[in-house]
């Protein structure tokens, strides 16, 4: 063993109350920060796993003239840039080859009307159910009710909506031809007694860009909720894609267009709410006898029911599946580029930059947790800071000495750095092994949470810390950095100590 | 031939407002081989000179040489492997290494010199061990030996390099008479056997019978030579 580790060894066991209380507060820093970068960590995997599996997929396509990028959760309500020619894209998207799979579908913010006035705000997501359940492997699970058929029309109303609605108009929504129980409903629910109205369809308006809207009245056909994260995902009513296109404005498959006489045109086109109009002289006069007005609402009849394949519709979002082991970052740079090559009018966006808002509460969460450990790192270097200071003072004649008998300054160094370095190794592994044993701790113990925040801390409904290399190599790197920092102060102060010191101490 | 010239040396030490003159022009020389003392009351500059002429301090003017050394000139790190190589200290409250027991006591300088092989080191410093006669405690720390012992190993450790000149300060004051006298003989003799070059300081008359020459210092000054 070289001598100035021997040195250092035994100085620790000489000063053991010092080395001790070193110690302690190493293995305490490391233990914290390690628990630290487990719930980082674990957060991060939790929400990545958790939202690419169950709702946004690795990365979103949507209209390259689309400019916010926080395309799954604006808090502005902006609409998105509709995509209308997507059965003509979806092949040559194929050809990307990272791309595994790929979703069509319509997200927009919406305001849900109800007979008090006071509107409230969420979004809402248009899918073909079936393709829906399959791209994100059965994510729903259904409370009440029924998943939606083919080509069936109605919304699946999450619960964390249906709470909402619940607590801002005292309705209790159900879904259609299920009967409804109070006994089996929410405390709240209950206690709601006869004035509680059971509602079994929602009126939607949906947000267009020009903020002109149109409203569609849509049966509930099932209570369903996300299998994780259902307290933030659950901000997303589901609904089937035409009754989506209406709502937004969007043109459906059926929309085709009928040429029709300017009279008919202006017939249609009027206010014929308005009383007034109806003795307005420039109000045409209705004749259902004229052949000319039977023709053309014998054409719409025609267009109207007719449904072509869904794909010829508009969308606004094409949720991307990557095939696996992909970097995001990368991928995303390259697939950019590709559907520039390939003249798709499209651009791609990674999922925490789609979901938006979530990912800043989880950056914010992460900042703050990072920001603690900060805290634990500075508190814990200017503590050991403080005591290596005073054991370097109180060992003046001993260093003193070792300078005169011909001692150099790097050994002082080496020395003190070999000192620290010992008690990090030992009780900043301590600390390190006893947090990695407290997160595994804590996964046994399956804590469960359904508040939103919390979800959001824990990455998913179960508080999942976890440790992987990088994390682990992290704490280490701290520790090593708390070692370093923290000695720094001493050994200046060890360097300067000449062996003159040590004469006049005597 | 001298192994330490010393030409008017000053050292003044500042306390707050007060200049306190440590050593006055002073010029001595030191042969090769001498066994000699400084002698002084307390205060008068004893332990000042002896640092200085150990590299350990360094004087306001003159000029100090060291077996053929200028040492003003010197860097830290020279003036450092200058005290490794070629000067031996023993110290009056023995500054022992206390986490090393005898025989790694000895063996430290030698490992600092990075010249030896390790069964050298531990050659060299046997013998040194058998030269002041502590072999018996050679796995003792320092804690566990008497002021006797413990200066035993001071004055080993100080030679195992074979320095040019061994410097002790008061190396007697923390013993009693007859230990003292032990260690003064013990000196004396590794000073006939090796040739190394002793200088002592002391405030005790009796000391000086053991010493070829002594230098008598008062008030920063050299009295006698």
């Amino acid at each position: 063993m070289p001598i100035e580790l021997k040195i250092a060894w035994r100085n620790l066991f000489r000063h053991k109350g010092k080395s001790l209380v070193i110690g302690l507060i190493l293995c305490l820093g490391t233990f914290i920060m390690t628990i630290g970068n487990g719930v980082i960590n674990g957060l991060n995997t939790g929400l990545q796993e958790n939202i690419v599996n169950n709702f946004s997929g690795d990365l979103v396509l949507v209209s390259d003239k689309q400019i916010e990028k926080t395309v799954l959760a604006s808090m502005t309500g902006h609409t998105l840039k509709p995509i209308t020619n997507y059965s003509e894209l979806k092949p040559k998207i194929l050809t990307i080859s990272s791309i595994d799979k790929i979703l069509p579908a319509g997200a927009g913010y919406v305001w849900v009307l109800n007979e008090n006035g006071n509107p409230l705000d969420q979004y809402l997501l248009g899918v073909d159910i079936e393709s829906y359940s399959k791209f994100f492997n059965n994510n729903l699970i259904i409370e009440k009710g029924s998943l939606l058929k083919k080509d069936q029309r109605g919304v699946l109303v999450s619960t964390r909506m249906r709470d909402w609605y619940f607590d801002f108009t005292d309705s209790w929504t159900v879904p259609i031809n299920t009967p409804f129980d109070i006994t089996t409903a929410p405390e709240k629910v209950q206690k709601n007694g006869t004035s509680l109205q059971i509602k079994n369809s929602i009126v939607y308006m949906g947000l267009s860009s020009k903020n002109a809207s149109l409203d569609i009245l849509t049966d509930v056909i099932g209570i369903v909720k996300f299998k994780e994260l259902n307290s933030i995902l659950g901000f997303y009513c589901i609904v089937d894609m035409s009754s989506f296109r209406e709502c937004m404005g969007y043109f459906e498959s059926s929309n085709n267009t009928v040429y029709i006489s300017k009279k008919n045109k202006n017939l249609m086109t009027s206010d014929l709410e308005s009383i007034d109009t109806l003795f307005n002289d420039s109000f045409e006069t209705i004749n259902e006898s004229t052949t000319e007005i039977k023709n053309d609402l014998t054409k719409i009849k025609n267009i109207a029911p007719s449904p072509l394949t869904e794909e010829l519709g508009t969308y606004n979002i094409i949720f991307v599946k990557l095939k696996k082991d992909l970097n995001l970052h990368k991928t995303i740079t390259k697939i950019n580029t590709l559907l520039k090559e390939k003249k798709i009018p499209l651009q791609a966006i990674s999922w925490n930059e789609a979901i938006g808002m979530f990912g800043q509460i989880a950056m914010l969460m992460k900042g703050a947790l990072f920001l603690f450990v900060l805290f634990i790192f500075i508190v814990a270097i200017i503590i050991i800071m403080n005591t290596l200071s005073m054991a370097t003072m109180e060992r003046i004649p001993e260093i003193g000495m070792m300078r005169a008998i011909g001692t150099k300054k790097r050994f002082i160094q080496t020395m003190f750095l070999a000192e620290t370095g010992l008690l990090s190794f030992v009780f900043g592994g301590l600390g390190i092994l006893i947090g990695s044993i407290t997160i595994i701790g804590c996964r046994l113990l399956n804590l469960s949470t359904t508040h939103e925040m919390l979800q959001i801390l824990y990455g998913g409904d179960t508080f999942s810390p976890s440790l992987d290399l990088i994390s682990v190599s992290l704490c280490v790197l701290q520790l090593g950095l708390i070692v370093c920092l923290s000695s720094i102060y001493p050994i200046y102060l060890a360097r300067k100590i000449s062996p003159l010191d040590s004469v006049l101490r005597s | 031939m001298a192994i330490v010239e010393l030409k008017n040396i000053n050292k003044d030490y500042y306390l707050g407002t007060t200049v306190v003159h440590a050593l006055k022009n002073i010029n001595l020389t030191i042969e090769k081989g001498s066994f000699s003392a400084i002698v002084g009351p307390s205060g008068s500059g004893k332990t000042t000179l002896l640092n200085i002429i150990g590299c350990i301090d360094k004087s306001n003017s003159g000029s100090v040489q060291i077996h053929g050394n200028q040492i003003d000139s010197l860097t830290d790190n020279q003036l450092t492997e200058l005290r490794l190589f070629n000067i031996g200290f023993i110290f009056q409250s023995f500054h022992l290494i206390p986490v090393l027991n005898v025989l790694e006591n000895i063996e430290f300088p030698l490992l600092l010199m990075n010249k030896y092989s390790k069964k050298e080191i531990r050659m060299k410093a046997l013998d040194m061990m058998e030269a002041v006669q502590i072999t018996d405690q050679k796995n003792h720390r320092p804690p566990e030996l008497s002021g006797g012992q413990r200066q035993r190993v001071a004055i080993a450790r100080a030679l195992v390099t074979n320095p040019e000149i061994v410097l002790a300060d008061e190396p007697t004051a923390n013993l009693d008479s007859e230990t003292g006298s032990v260690i003064l003989t013990l000196m004396k003799n590794l000073n006939k056997t090796r040739k190394t070059t002793f200088l002592f300081s002391t405030h005790d008359p009796e000391i000086l019978k053991y010493a070829d020459s002594s230098i008598t210092i008062r008030d920063g000054q050299i009295d006698a030579n």
